[in-house]
């Protein structure tokens, strides 16, 4: 999943639905890549958070990609950095994924 | 519509999310024009986007107007828009956290039946009042 441009109160809601059709494909895990993204504002924020929710409910492992930058700034503002699984590159996002998949499926995580 | 006096414009635009795009990129000139950072000028262009965001999740209507004013080391704007019934802006949630991390100085109120944010941004970061 690897929304591009701007992301404000008009695009929104096509984020949303990115994410939950991404959402609904998965059932190990998502990576969202947010590398192409040059700006998201409180409303997009909102959709990622809304994104976590969702997948803890599931149980499904999400990481996120959002390297140092602009949205790494407003991540860190909102408070969401410590929330999110953030990662700079996309192997460390994947491997985060598929080890938080793993330690669900053999009952690690319990 | 852009109306530009000295080192000030004015930009009407109808109340409508397609629009703030548009806030963004005023905000992104007049700063420029001030030589501030690309860090500064992101900050700004995030305040404003914000500002209007509060604006139009609270249900404004019409046309939000927006003064922009570049003077001295700072860039300061005045959004202004109608809610229905006079209510006021949400005054919680990421927005205003947003707003309040990234200005030097921000402020709501009523004038005259319509809501105004008004927020200043000097050139460089914003210091952490909790340090």
């Amino acid at each position: 999943m690897a929304p591009t441009g701007e992301i404000d109160l008009a695009s929104a809601p096509k984020l949303r639905e990115g994410l939950e059709q991404a959402e609904q494909s998965v059932n190990s895990g998502l990576v969202v890549d947010l590398r192409n993204v040059t700006f998201i504002d409180s409303t997009g924020i909102g959709e990622l958070v809304g994104c976590h929710r969702r997948s803890r409910e599931r149980g499904v492992p999400l990481a996120f990609i959002v390297p140092e930058g602009t949205i790494r700034k407003i991540l860190s503002v909102t408070g969401m950095d410590s929330v999110f699984d953030l990662h700079d590159a996309e192997p460390s996002a994947i491997r985060a994924v598929v080890g938080n998949a793993d330690a669900s499926r053999s009952g690690d995580s319990n | 519509m852009m109306k530009a006096i000295d080192n000030s414009v004015t930009i009407l635009v109808p109340a409508k999310p397609e629009h703030v795009a548009v806030l963004r990129a005023a905000a992104g000139v007049v700063a420029s024009r001030l030589e501030f950072s690309l860090d500064d000028i992101d900050d700004l262009r995030i305040l404003i986007d914000e500002a209007a965001s509060v604006l139009l999740s609270s249900g404004a209507t019409g046309q939000l107007r927006c003064f922009l004013l570049a003077e001295g080391d700072a860039v300061s704007f005045r959004l202004s828009g109608e809610l229905p019934n006079g209510q006021r802006p949400h005054g919680e949630g990421f927005a205003w956290s947003i707003l309040k991390a990234l200005a030097h100085s921000v402020s709501s109120e009523s004038v005259g039946g319509e809501q105004v944010i008004s927020v200043r941004r000097n050139k460089g970061p914003v210091l952490d009042p909790t340090v």
